[in-house]
């Protein structure tokens, strides 16, 4: 339905490549998501999962934006892998801490069907905030120990390596734990966008001294990498608005009641306009938002964009799904139709990397200083 | 992924923006600039026709017109910045029914004839247009209008009356749609005539609004008023169609989204005021968040127009329906903040009618904020209405 995504050929026939392979069996139809496997594995096969590294490691050759090709078609059918929290959030870290070999590596593993990273920065009680961090790391002798809670941390126990944030040295320190380090303890849940989640325990974890993965102060790379995740989430947010529209339309179409199918109630119609005015808009912040990711953007530029395209797209992306559920009737809640799951994500989107209050109050701030 | 921006930032459009700000802040009258700074769409007609021939003398007034007809030939990019820096400037927006409307309708369906007769006048500025489509029954539904054109000789003779007329009372001639046949489809039958509001039996009756501008919109009665068959645009009974392509174009402006971002501005410098605790306004969080909202609000259509624009190229139709929806929208949305902003303040009421004085001291930068907060409402509702607007995207993108 999104009118010409403004994107050219090269982009294009990647963003096409993912949508055709997810289509080829990997969608979840039925009543249970596919296992992410499958879908990890079929990407990674067509090289699709490296489009946001760099050239040399089978990237596409615009960086990190250039994932918002892969999340879109993701979002569009509602399949769980760990491409954005996995690939996109650590690979954005990378870029900004540069000369980690284990971490490229690690990286490059994950884009070729390997397990993906997990960022670990969210801690219980400090809600959507970045600062100040709870967990602590602590220098014994040539070593690190790591102590704290993260939780909500997507991906923990099926990761190559957790990327802890803590506070080192009266700076932001981000640390290369293995998951299964002793002093590690990861309680799993399954989130309820179909992926998996843990809160991670660090007690007294002994590092080797390269598990520092930043010189100095990594506050900077870490907002990078976190405006990352939320920006991106925005193209995977755009795709399952436009499913949502899509399966809206066809359903009302075929759907009869009171002698007519349900498409030529009026009041409907124009539920349906406004649906699709916020799935233009939502692309159009979308692609800003990535774009805003290169790496000459300024960082209160970059932030500026981010905070004002997810404050946008987060909640009418929520909107357009429960607009789509409401026009469907009974039939949306039913775990058989895809329409709930996407609603699911939609509103985990919402309230992820930052909810709409954060990032209204953060662009409130940056927009402040303009004047 | 491109930024959209690169759209703006080709080898054009750089020094091009630098050309027309250098000229704006050269050229710009400082009443005019006051008027545009208060929201004013009924700026004065000698105002109007003062800013258009500085802009003419400029080589950048008919900004939309082909070079061949004394157009600027600016490329998109090009015109798309010169509407923001006016918009930011507060200068007014172009003679809309004559340079935006019936400039390109000429240019597009006008005979070689009408085209010498018409359009430099316009270009000149020394003609001001005001456009008959609607009707007291046909406003929505314009292709049911009733006011009538009947065929005599060399001829037409019009009978009726057209509703909601904008600039009516002071505008010296009329493009209009007027009924020539009334047997077939209501959409056929309708013709597209250009007449001299001097005309013998023309009236004008200019209709008072609840909102404090002065006259914007006016009824108009003809009363056997003769009009030359040569003054026909396109076809008798072709004036849908001339009229639909007209009214594409109105909406595409119509978002005003570089208007809307000239309002968040100034609104945003109104909250850097500070209040007798010597706190600015605008560190209150409310105001703070308020502003941030609607400054997303409006990015994510500005955002959309410059993608459409950008990538949309000739395919760009109906979907042009939803900036016209949203950028209105949002518009009010801005200057209803401006008046919640002014305080207390806002229940006085300086009313053009009257020629009222604000009683008290009050931000000179916002007396107009009530009036403007009404008077905006029209731009929801004229130029095809927000759900008329709807209808477009149901039928023509969403199909159903």
């Amino acid at each position: 339905m999104i009118r010409n995504l403004a994107l050219d050929e090269t982009e294009l026939a990647v963003r096409d490549a993912v949508l055709r392979r997810l289509r080829d069996g990997l969608c979840p139809g039925g009543s249970a998501p596919v296992q992410h496997h499958a879908a990890w594995a079929a990407l990674s096969e067509l090289g699709l999962l490296a489009v946001p590294l760099n050239e040399a490691d089978g990237g596409l050759g615009g960086g990190l934006p250039d994932a918002a090709l892969v999340l879109e078609p993701l979002g569009r059918c509602g399949v769980a892998v760990p491409f954005l929290e996995g690939i996109c959030g650590p690979a954005a870290l990378a870029g900004r801490l540069p000369g980690n070999r284990q971490l490229a590596e690690l990286i490059k593993g994950a884009a070729a069907g390997g397990a993906p990273l997990a960022l670990a920065w969210l801690e219980p009680d400090h809600g959507w905030m970045r600062r100040p961090i709870s967990t602590t790391a602590v220098r014994v002798g040539s070593e690190w120990r790591v102590s704290g809670l993260k939780s909500t941390v997507r991906w923990a126990a099926q990761s190559a390596g957790l990327l802890v944030s803590a506070e080192c040295l009266g700076a932001v320190g981000v640390f290369l734990v293995p998951p299964d380090a002793d002093g590690v303890t990861l309680i799993s849940c399954p989130t309820a966008d179909g992926q998996e989640a843990a809160d991670v325990i660090m007690t007294n974890v002994l590092l080797p001294p390269g598990a520092r993965l930043s010189a100095g102060d990594a506050a900077e790379a870490l907002d990078y990498a976190l405006d990352a995740l939320a920006a991106l989430s925005l193209a995977e947010a755009a795709g399952a608005m436009d499913a949502c529209l899509e399966l809206t339309i066809s359903y009302l179409k075929t759907r009869e009641q009171f002698g007519a199918p349900l498409s030529r109630q009026q009041a409907l119609q124009h539920r349906l306009a406004d649906m699709y005015a916020s799935c233009e808009t939502a692309w159009s912040m979308a692609i800003d938002a990535a774009a805003a990711l290169a790496a000459e953007v300024p960082p209160a530029e970059r932030a500026t964009r981010v905070s004002a395209a997810k404050a946008h797209v987060g909640p009418t992306g929520r909107r357009v799904a429960q607009e789509a559920l409401q026009l469907h009737g009974a039939i949306g809640m039913t775990m058989e139709y895809p329409l709930g799951r996407l609603l699911a994500r939609l509103t985990l989107i919402d309230l992820g990397y930052g909810d709409s209050s954060w990032h209204l109050s953060r662009l409130s701030s940056l927009l402040e200083n303009l004047v | 992924m491109k930024d959209l921006d690169a759209f703006l930032l080709d080898d054009r459009v750089v020094p091009f923006r630098t050309r027309v700000r250098r000229f704006l802040e050269r050229s710009l009258p400082a009443d005019i600039r006051a008027a545009g700074e208060a929201e004013r769409m009924d700026i004065d007609k000698d105002d109007q026709r003062r800013w258009h021939k500085i802009l003419h003398a400029e080589r950048l007034a008919c900004s939309g017109w082909t070079e061949s007809h004394g157009g600027p030939g600016l490329s998109d990019g090009e015109r798309y910045v010169l509407e923001r820096e006016m918009a930011l400037a507060g200068a007014p927006r172009p003679m809309i029914y004559g340079v935006t409307m019936l400039g390109p309708a000429l240019i597009a369906h006008g005979s070689p004839d009408q085209q010498a007769r018409f359009l430099p006048p316009i270009l000149e500025g020394d003609v001001f247009w005001c456009q008959g489509f609607s009707e007291a029954n046909a406003g929505s539904d314009l292709a049911s209008l009733q006011c009538s054109a009947h065929r005599d000789g060399d001829e037409y003779v019009i009978n009726g009356h057209k509703m909601w007329t904008s600039e009516a009372h002071i505008a010296d001639w009329m493009f209009g749609l007027f009924r020539t046949d009334a047997s077939g489809r209501k959409q056929q039958g309708i013709t597209f005539l250009l007449l001299d509001m001097n005309s013998a039996g023309v009236s004008v009756r200019p209709i008072k609004t609840f909102d404090g501008t002065g006259i914007e919109i006016n009824q108009v009665f003809f009363d056997g008023v003769r009009v030359p068959a040569s003054q026909r645009i396109g076809p008798e009974g072709g004036g849908w169609a001339i009229a639909k392509d007209l009214l594409a174009a109105e909406r595409f402006g119509n978002a005003e989204v570089s208007r809307s971002m000239a309002s968040l501005a100034r609104l945003r410098q109104f909250c850097e005021r500070r209040r007798p605790d010597g706190r600015r306004l605008i560190v209150d969080p409310n105001v703070g968040r308020r502003l941030a909202a609607l400054h997303v609000a409006l990015r994510a259509v500005e955002r959309t127009e410059l993608r459409f624009l950008a990538h949309g190229g000739e395919a760009l139709g109906a979907e042009a329906a939803l900036l016209k929806l949203r950028g209105t929208e949002v518009q009010n949305e801005i200057l209803a903040a401006a008046a919640d902003l002014l305080g207390p303040l806002v229940a006085y009421h300086t009313d053009d009618h009257s020629g009222q004085a604000m009683p008290i001291a009050a931000p000179p930068e916002l007396h107009h904020a009530l009036r403007s907060h009404f008077n905006y409402r029209k731009t929801m509702i004229y130029g095809g209405s927000n759900e008329i607007q709807r209808n477009i995207l149901v039928k023509a993108v969403l199909q159903l």
